[in-house]
C-alpha cells in the first residue's frame, strides 16, 4: 500500500463533508419524490402483500337470515375470525349498514356477542366462552350505534403471527310489552345489519 | 505489518491520538475511519436539519411509527408536511397527514396514508401502500391536517426506539454516534480541527505543491509558536460529542410529532336480516279463531277518535268525547290499553251493522261502582238519546251481578249471575245467546271462563243497528273500565270461552 500524497488526502478530507451533504439531500429528494408525488395506488402491485390480513370462515354466507320470526324465538351461531399479522395489532368488531324498519323491529331483536375458542361457522359445538360478553342482550338498534373501530367491541390484541378467535352471536325476538297494533305494524318489516371486524396495527 | 494487520480497526485509530502515522496501512485506516465518521456526522446533521428546519416555518414533522406505507415510507422516517388549509386542493394520489376519522378520541390520532379516491359524498378514501384493503372509514376534508412534502429517511428511528422501548437500539446508536462525532473531530493531515473544505481552499491558495504531513498550518499565528496543533484529547471528545448527539435527539423528540402509517385489514359478515312472521297476542289469536264480526282492542292512544277493528271486517268504532282512552289494559299477557267510561255512552260502531238471533258478546270490564249500569248493547242509533229499538243489553245490576234480557220488550225475561263482580278487578264476560221458543232467546253468561247462569231471556229483533258500549237509552250508564270488546254472529262453545279466558 502506497503512502498517501498529502494533496490527495486533503482532497478526500475536503470533499467528505460536502459529499455527505449532497448525498443526504439527494436521498431526501429521491425519497420524497418516490413517496409523495401523485400516484395511483395499485393494490395488485408486488409490495401490497397485506401485512395484516383478517379473514372469517363464513364463505360469504350471512350468519343469520331469519324469516317468520315469532315471539321469543332465539338462535345461537358462531363465526371464526382469523388474524394474520406481521406486526402486533388489535381487532375490534362493530356493526355497519343497518337496515332500519319503520316499525322499530330493530329495537326488538336482542343480540348477545361473546368470544372464545372452538366451534366454527357451520357448527358451534365445542365453543368455550372466554371473558365477559362483548354485547349483552342489546337491541340491534343499539349495536348499530357503534359503527367504527374506535368504539368497536372486543379489543382483541393479536400478536405477530396467525391467531383465531370464535365469536358466538345469539339473538332473541323480544316482544315484551308490544300491543297488537305494534305487532301488526311489524308485518312485512325487515331489519338487518352487517358485522365487521377490523384489524389495525398497534 | 503483521501486528498492525491484526487490529486495524476504528478503535485503534480512535484511541491513538493523531500521532504522525508512519505505517501506510495505519494511515489509511485512520484516514478512512475519520472520513467515514465525518460523512456520517454531516449526513446525520443534514437529515436532522431537513427534518426539523420546516418546523420553524410552521410546518409539521412527523416520525412514522408503523409500516403500512412501505416501501415508500418506512418506520422511523420523518415526514415533513405542509399544513392543510381549506383553500388547498386535495389531489388523489398524494400522501396526507390526517386525524384518524375512525377514532373518536379527543386527541388527534395522526395517520399518514395516501388518498386513493374521491367519494361521491365529497369525502376521500385513504389507504396504506402496503395494505391490501383501503381504510374503511372515509376521510372528510375537515380531518386533513397536512400534505406530506418532504421525506427525511431514518432520522426518526431514535424516536421510534424510545417510544417503543427498544432501549438497546437507542443506547447502541447513541454510543455509536458519540464515538463517530468524536472521531470526526480528529485531525487529518496535520490540519487543525476546522472544516475541511475551507482548509483545503485556503491551503490551495496559500501554498504550492504538496506539503509535508509534519508541516504546521501557517495561517494561524498561534501555530507559529506551537510545533503541532494540540490534538483533541479523548477527554474533550467525550465531553463534546454527547452534547451534540443528545441535542439532536432531544430536538428530534420534541419538535416532531409521531404519526401512524397503520396496517389495517377487515372482514365482514354481511346481510344478516330478520323479519317477523305473522303472529298475534295470545288472546287476540284466540278471539280471531272464532271469527268475530267486530273486535275492538281499545288500544288507541288518548287522542284517538276511532277504535280500530281487529276482526278483519273493518267495523270501526267511534269514541265519545267523554271517554277516557289509553288507560292500563286488562290482560296481563296481552299488552294494550283500555278505556274508562265517565257515566255516559263511551263508544259505538261508526256505521250500522246487521244483527242475527244467534249472537255472542264478549268483553272485559272492571268496576267498583255500587250503581251498576249499561255495559254493552245494540240499538238503532248511535247517539245518547232515546232509541226506537234497543236490545242485546248486558247490564250490571246495582249489586254487581251480570244480567241479560233487561231491555224494554213484551214478556221481559232476565237472567243474572249469582255472584257479584263489582270488586274493582278485571273480569271476562261472554254472553252466548241463541234463538229459543216464543221468539225468545236461550242465553248463557260466562264470567271469567266459566258458565255462571243460563236460561231464557227477552226476545231480540233483527235489524241494522249500532254496537254500543257503556250507555243506552234512559238507563244508567256504566262507570268503570272496559277492554277488548268483540261481537260474533255465532254462538261460542264453552270450550272456546275457556280458551279465550286462558289466553288472557
Amino acid at each position: 500500500m502506497s503512502k498517501l500524497s498529502l494533496r490527495a488526502q486533503k482532497l478526500m478530507v475536503g470533499a467528505a463533508t460536502p459529499l455527505a451533504v449532497v448525498l443526504a439531500a439527494g436521498m431526501v429528494y429521491q425519497a420524497s419524490y418516490a413517496a409523495f408525488t401523485g400516484q395511483t395506488r395499485n393494490s395488485g402491485n408486488e409490495w401490497a402483500t397485506g401485512s395484516v390480513k383478517l379473514t372469517d370462515d363464513d364463505g360469504g354466507a350471512a350468519r343469520f337470515r331469519v324469516a317468520n320470526m315469532l315471539p321469543n324465538d332465539t338462535q345461537t351461531k358462531c363465526i371464526v375470525v382469523t388474524a394474520d399479522a406481521s406486526v402486533p395489532s388489535t381487532v375490534k368488531g362493530y356493526a355497519i349498514n343497518p337496515v332500519t324498519s319503520t316499525s322499530g323491529l330493530e329495537n326488538k331483536v336482542m343480540v348477545t356477542i361473546v368470544s372464545g375458542s372452538g366451534g366454527s361457522f357451520d357448527d358451534c359445538t365445542g365453543f368455550t366462552q372466554v371473558g365477559a360478553a362483548h354485547v349483552s342482550d342489546a337491541p340491534l338498534s343499539a349495536i348499530a350505534q357503534v359503527n367504527s373501530f374506535a368504539g368497536g367491541f372486543g379489543g382483541w390484541v393479536v400478536p405477530a403471527g396467525v391467531s383465531s378467535k370464535t365469536y358466538q352471536i345469539s339473538w332473541r325476538f323480544d316482544t315484551t310489552g308490544m300491543t297488537q297494533a305494534q305487532i301488526d305494524a311489524m308485518q312485512g318489516a325487515k331489519t338487518g345489519i352487517d358485522m365487521q371486524w377490523e384489524m389495525q396495527s398497534n | 505489518m503483521t501486528a498492525t494487520l491484526a487490529s486495524p480497526d476504528v478503535d485503534d485509530a480512535a484511541t491513538e491520538s493523531s500521532s504522525v502515522a508512519s505505517h501506510p496501512l495505519r494511515d489509511w485506516a485512520h484516514l478512512l475511519s475519520v472520513l467515514a465518521a465525518r460523512i456520517y456526522r454531516a449526513y446525520l446533521l443534514v437529515l436532522v436539519a431537513i427534518a426539523l428546519a420546516p418546523v420553524l416555518f410552521g410546518w409539521g414533522s412527523y416520525v412514522i411509527k408503523s409500516g403500512s406505507m412501505e416501501p415508500s415510507v418506512q418506520v422511523g422516517d420523518v415526514v415533513v408536511a405542509k399544513p392543510y388549509t381549506p383553500d388547498q386542493t386535495i389531489r388523489v394520489g398524494r400522501v396526507f397527514v390526517f386525524d384518524d376519522p375512525a377514532s373518536d378520541a379527543a386527541e388527534p390520532d395522526l395517520i399518514v396514508h395516501r388518498i386513493v379516491e374521491r367519494r361521491d359524498d365529497g369525502d376521500y378514501t385513504t389507504a396504506g401502500d402496503a395494505n391490501e384493503v383501503t381504510d374503511i372509514t372515509p376521510l372528510p376534508r375537515t380531518d386533513v391536517v397536512a400534505t406530506a412534502v418532504i421525506l427525511a429517511p431514518y432520522v426518526g428511528l431514535p424516536v421510534t426506539w424510545a417510544q417503543s422501548g427498544q432501549w438497546l437500539n437507542l443506547v447502541l446508536w447513541l454510543l455509536f454516534s458519540m464515538a463517530a462525532f468524536g472521531l470526526a473531530t480528529r485531525n487529518l493531515a496535520g490540519e487543525p480541527p476546522k472544516w475541511g473544505l475551507l482548509r483545503l481552499i485556503r491551503d490551495l491558495f496559500t501554498r504550492d505543491g504538496p506539503s509535508d504531513p509534519d508541516d504546521t498550518p501557517p495561517t494561524t499565528h498561534r501555530d507559529e509558536n506551537t510545533p503541532t496543533p494540540p490534538p483533541r484529547s479523548p477527554d474533550h471528545v467525550l465531553r463534546c460529542s454527547p452534547v451534540v448527539v443528545a441535542a439532536c435527539t432531544v430536538l428530534l423528540g420534541t419538535l416532531t410529532a409521531t404519526a401512524n402509517a397503520g396496517f389495517t385489514g377487515n372482514t365482514r359478515n354481511s346481510s344478516m336480516t330478520w323479519s317477523p312472521g305473522p303472529w298475534t297476542q295470545p288472546y287476540v289469536g284466540a278471539v280471531l279463531t272464532d271469527s268475530p264480526s267486530t273486535f275492538w282492542l281499545l288500544d288507541e292512544p288518548a287522542s284517538a277518535i276511532t277504535a280500530q277493528d281487529r276482526s278483519g271486517s273493518n267495523v270501526l268504532g267511534t269514541y265519545k268525547p267523554t271517554t277516557i282512552r289509553g288507560e292500563a289494559g286488562g290482560l296481563l299477557n296481552n299488552p294494550g290499553t283500555s278505556v274508562r267510561t265517565t257515566g255516559a255512552l263511551a263508544l259505538t260502531s261508526a256505521n250500522p251493522l246487521p244483527s242475527s238471533a244467534t249472537h255472542t258478546t264478549e268483553f272485559w270490564f272492571r268496576s267498583g261502582d255500587a250503581d251498576g249500569g249499561y255495559l254493552t248493547g245494540f240499538a238503532a242509533g248511535s247517539d245518547g238519546g232515546a232509541q226506537s229499538v234497543e236490545d242485546r243489553v248486558v247490564w250490571m245490576s246495582s249489586t254487581g251481578k251480570i244480567t241479560y234480557g233487561n231491555w224494554p220488550t213484551n214478556q221481559q225475561r232476565i237472567i243474572a249471575t249469582p255472584l257479584s263482580y263489582n270488586n274493582n278487578v278485571w273480569h271476562h264476560v261472554v254472553v252466548v245467546s241463541t234463538a229459543s221458543t216464543g221468539g225468545r232467546q236461550n242465553t248463557v253468561i260466562y264470567v271469567d271462563g266459566s258458565a255462571r247462569v243460563s236460561g231464557q231471556t227477552s226476545r231480540v229483533d233483527t235489524y241494522n243497528g249500532y254496537v254500543r258500549v257503556g250507555g243506552g237509552t234512559g238507563t244508567g250508564a256504566f262507570s268503570g273500565s272496559i277492554d277488548n270488546v268483540s261481537t260474533y254472529g255465532t254462538a261460542l262453545s264453552a270450550a272456546r270461552v275457556t280458551a279465550h279466558w286462558n289466553a288472557r
